[in-house]
């Protein structure tokens, strides 16, 4: 049977190295996958993942146990995600791109022809350019929700708002997003 | 209901969220809407075209690079944090000598030990400000004091407050498989400064009848993948060999045939990860495609070969 997640917590809030590790590894390629999808680059998820798990280092021994682990972490990822706009936009302005070319990397891999391929990662790139135009919050939530498969109560919870507001977020990140991307909708 | 309303409910419905009443409602009014059709065919469309890219996934690799990054970070944490509450507990709990030492085998550690900000003032994070007539450890005897912050002073009241390190050499006795020797060796073979001491803590472990222990192979994982000195890294794999080839060990010894630049420690650890297997460990997908890539484009030849011979043998 598998350690709680109660327990690892516990053990890491008295200094064990291995117990924090676990909690880690048990959540973070879900924190990963959030963050490279929220900020299309590879060095901007990893730094969205080290602020994510430092501050829930930091934290642990506040974090009030009748609460979700899982709800607490992840409402700390959205609120670096969301924080770390403006270091994003400043990279954005020194390297001209939106994204590099790790967000188009599983794509390369797979066996298709370099026209397809090259089709798809056209699709990919103006996904990620369109998501770059969308507000903060838009794009939080339309990751969350359409990436991430999170239903809208969680992503409440998460952003600490309600069920209305994400969906308005939802609803006008997803006109934006037909309007970016309307030349390749109706192709 | 107007248009907009509609449209809102389509998205919903789109995602799976409408309740099933106003699922009905909507099946119903589309029947008789051509624009709303028209509408959830738009919708359809771009639901089509972001699905492509939907499974993407963060590459392996990236996730490595943030556990090693993060697990550098939180070694300096803690290395910053020398009064960290294990540490605490440690030096208030003297009951643990005495059982340490009731074992044969012993292991012996002498090591200066920061014990300051247990006392100190720290505001933010650390515990409470103590009021000196509350200090029940005496500063004194060999306790070395260093780093005097002055924080605050009142001249209408005369207090003031303010903070310092205090350094202070302890010496421990133990066996090698009790905890608390674990913890400080684990301490040690990831944060301490000195290389001699991390060799020698390593060294300690692996040359002694060490029981196989999560806190010390989690420091040993973090010394192959991120210590500056090839040696100990060197150390850390061969300690490593004491413990059962996990997933965790074998993402350690593919994380360093991928990013390790010294070819020795490469090359032993993809002789390694080829007796994982050879012990009925079984290679996934990921694994798999970073042999390939070793196979394919590392510098070294023998490393090359190794690769192609091990995805080889792994297909038979």
């Amino acid at each position: 049977m598998s350690v709680s997640d109660q327990d690892l917590i516990r053990d890491a809030c008295q200094g064990s190295a291995s117990a924090f590790e676990q909690l880690v590894t048990r959540y973070d390629e879900r924190v990963l996958a959030m963050a490279y999808r929220y900020v299309g680059s590879r060095d901007d998820a990893k730094d969205i993942y080290q602020e994510v798990f430092v501050r829930v280092h930091r934290a642990l021994r506040n974090f009030r146990m009748e609460s979700e682990f899982a709800t607490w972490l992840y409402r700390i990822t959205a609120n670096v995600c969301l924080t770390h706009r403006a270091a994003h936009r400043r990279r954005l302005e020194t390297t001209g791109s939106g994204a590099d070319d790790d967000v188009l990397g599983s794509l390369h891999s797979t066996e298709v022809s370099a026209e397809e391929r090259m089709h798809a990662a056209e699709i990919s790139e103006s996904v990620t350019r369109a998501m770059q135009r969308l507000s903060p919050q838009q794009k939080l939530v339309f990751t969350l929700r359409h990436y991430q498969g999170h239903k809208l109560r969680e992503i409440a919870s998460m952003m600490e708002c309600t069920e209305g507001t994400v969906k308005r977020y939802l609803f006008a990140a997803t006109q934006r997003m037909r309007e970016e991307l309307k030349e390749l909708v109706h192709q | 209901m107007n248009h907009q309303d509609w449209i809102e409910k389509l998205e919903l419905s789109l995602y799976g969220e409408l309740p099933a009443e106003d699922q009905e409602r909507l099946n119903a009014h589309l029947d008789s809407c051509a624009e709303c059709r028209a509408e959830r065919t738009s919708l359809e469309q771009l639901h089509t075209l972001l699905e492509g890219t939907a499974k993407e996934a963060p590459p392996a690799a990236l996730l490595m690079d943030a556990r090693r990054e993060l697990r550098l970070s939180l070694s300096k944490e803690r290395e910053g944090s020398p009064a960290a509450a294990w540490l605490q507990g440690l030096f208030r709990a003297p009951s643990f000598l005495k059982a340490g030492v009731a074992f044969g085998g012993v292991a012996l550690l002498a090591a200066g030990v920061l014990i300051g900000t247990v006392w100190s003032g720290r505001r933010v994070e650390g515990p409470p400000v103590e009021a000196a007539s509350q200090q029940s450890q005496p500063v004194g005897g060999e306790t070395k004091i260093t780093n005097i912050r002055f924080i605050t002073s009142d001249p209408s009241t005369g207090e003031i407050e303010f903070a310092f390190d205090a350094i202070k050499p302890v010496r421990m006795k133990g066996h090698i498989n009790d905890e608390q020797i674990q913890r400080v060796l684990s301490h040690a073979i990831m944060s301490e400064q000195n290389v001699g001491v991390r060799l020698a803590s390593i060294s300690a472990v692996s040359s002694t009848r060490a029981l196989p222990d999560k806190e010390i192979k989690g420091a040993l994982i973090a010394a192959l993948e991120s210590d500056e000195n090839a040696g100990v890294r060197a150390e850390a794999m061969k300690a490593l060999r004491g413990y059962t080839p996990d997933k965790d060990i074998r993402e350690a010894l593919l994380f360093v045939l991928t990013h390790d630049k010294n070819p020795a420690l490469r090359i032993t650890a993809i002789n390694s990860l080829d007796s994982t297997r050879t012990t009925g460990q079984v290679l996934d997908e990921n694994m798999l495609n970073i042999l390939r890539q070793s196979m394919q484009s590392d510098d070294n030849n023998y490393i090359r070969l190794r690769a192609r011979t091990v995805m080889e043998e792994h297909r038979q």
